[in-house]
């Protein structure tokens, strides 16, 4: 059976995410994040948040066209920018 | 969601609190309870924090406080599926002779209010973590505390309010409260519509309760305490309890996805939320000098998250004195979420009742600060 990963770190399939925001009415992707986990994995949202803004209307059945990142609560990128070894931050 | 013209309960915070006062009331059979949130459910101090849960406290108002809460953690993860309460314990790592001693003390103090803390000798507290000893003298553990994932809790405790028929509004924030006659008598969202409210108006904000409060000319002595974490990324589970480096207010905490949280105390000005850099230094230095193994993880975010504090780094829970349906609770220290089940029921029997159950509650009024009634507590770290 084909599966669409929506978010490959968290392993999170499209259909779950559409069933989520049906069955408990969730209508921003700071709670469908929180619900989830999509967003905060490794790759910090760069992909899985970007595919949900590009599927906006198809999954919170809303234009997404025109708003602002804060209109459609995008989640703030928190640093670092990327995944960085606990040993880089260690006083030697 | 469209608000209606009026409310029988209106809730200001969609924290843990407000959701469990919600809960509490919804179970029962109040009608027409809505949450009003200014940004989505968590975005306070309840999503920010760490998750840890305990009753080794050093005050009797925490210690007997944090025992019922504990009784309710047990009882909410069977009532509402999805919510998790890991029963690991605290380890609290002692590194000084008059820590040890202070804890000798402080454990036979808990132990006299059926809290069944114990000392460690170096031995035991290997069996318990894969530690790197070092200068450790000797440790408390605590088995009753425990740890609840913050997000798990968020969406399964929203998930159980709405099959209870709840209303929770999120990016609603309320910004005024009318009163008059004694009484709370509407509030006002997103800065123009009035909401009047026939029942209680239960004040649930964290850090916000005091902008709100100040708006109808109560003062509440509340702190902003901006505190740091870091999140690392998924790793093998290695570490049950939530461990406590005492000396330093440095903690490590694994929850069930295997992500490894770490606090340190790092004081900052009040309200200011710039990312330090000095932080990770600190807490990772610290804490990889006794799990090494972490230091081969990595980093995946770090932020900030408020404790409201109050001059006795007890909460303020109760009516608002004059206000006879305003009840308020916050100013929990870094305490919050942990006790949410007992403060979330207690606000219920205020509302229902007329007061709160446990004696114990009714010490935490505001008034005290007036009195000049302060409780005592000397635990307070992270």
């Amino acid at each position: 059976m084909m599966v669409k990963l929506l978010c490959i770190c968290e392993e999170i399939t499209l259909e779950e995410v559409q069933k989520v925001i049906k069955e408990e009415g969730i209508k921003d992707i700071e709670t469908l994040k929180r619900r989830l986990r999509i967003g905060m994995g490794p790759c910090g949202g760069r992909y899985c948040i970007n595919t949900i803004l590009r599927m906006y209307p198809q999954l919170f059945g809303d234009t997404a066209r025109g708003k602002s990142d804060t209109e459609l609560n995008v989640p703030p990128s928190r640093p670092p920018l990327k995944p960085i070894p606990l040993y880089t931050f260690k006083e030697r | 969601m469209v608000v209606k013209q009026s409310v029988e309960v209106a809730i200001i915070g969609g924290g843990s609190t407000g959701l469990m006062t919600a809960y509490y009331l919804a179970r029962e059979g109040v009608k027409d309870i809505h949450i009003f949130e200014g940004r989505y459910l968590g975005f306070g101090s309840t999503g920010r924090c760490a998750g840890g849960v305990r009753a080794s406290f050093a005050s009797d108002v925490h210690v007997k406080l944090m025992k019922e809460s504990i009784s309710r953690w047990l009882s909410l993860r069977e009532e509402i599926s999805g919510l998790e309460f890991v029963q690991d314990g605290y380890l609290w790592l002692l590194t000084t002779e008059e820590l040890v001693e202070v804890h000798k003390k402080l454990s036979a103090y808990q132990n006299s209010l059926g809290v069944p803390t114990r000392i460690l000798e170096r031995d035991e507290i290997r069996d318990m973590v894969p530690i790197e000893l070092n200068d450790i003298l000797a440790a408390l553990y605590d088995p009753m505390a425990g740890k609840a994932s913050p997000l798990k809790f968020l969406w399964s405790v929203r998930r159980k309010l709405r099959e209870l028929g709840v209303a929770i509004h999120e990016y609603t924030p309320v910004t005024n409260v009318r009163v008059s006659g004694g009484r709370a008598r509407s509030i006002t969202i997103n800065e123009s519509k009035d909401v009047e409210v026939g029942g209680h108006v239960v004040v649930a904000a964290g850090v916000w309760c005091k902008d709100i409060l100040e708006r109808i000319g109560v003062k509440i002595p509340l702190k902003k305490d901006p505190h740091h974490l870091l999140v690392t990324e998924k790793y093998v589970q290695f570490i049950k309890p939530l461990v406590i480096h005492k000396e330093t207010g440095s903690y490590i905490v694994q929850h069930e996805t295997g992500s490894l949280l770490i606090g340190t105390e790092f004081p900052v000005p009040e309200e200011d939320t710039t990312l330090r850099y000095g932080y990770l230094r600190k807490a990772v230095t610290i804490m990889s000098r006794y799990f090494p193994q972490i230091l081969s993880t990595n980093l995946l975010r770090v932020w900030i998250g408020y404790y409201e504090v109050t001059p006795d780094h007890h909460p303020i829970v109760g009516v608002i004195p004059h206000l006879e349906n305003l009840v308020v609770a916050t100013g929990f220290s870094g305490h919050g979420y942990m006790m949410a089940p007992i403060i979330g029921e207690e606000l219920k029997n205020i509302i229902l009742e007329g007061k709160p159950k446990l004696p114990e509650t009714r010490e935490l009024r505001l008034e005290r600060f007036e009195e000049g009634k302060l409780l005592k507590e000397s635990a307070v770290f992270g």
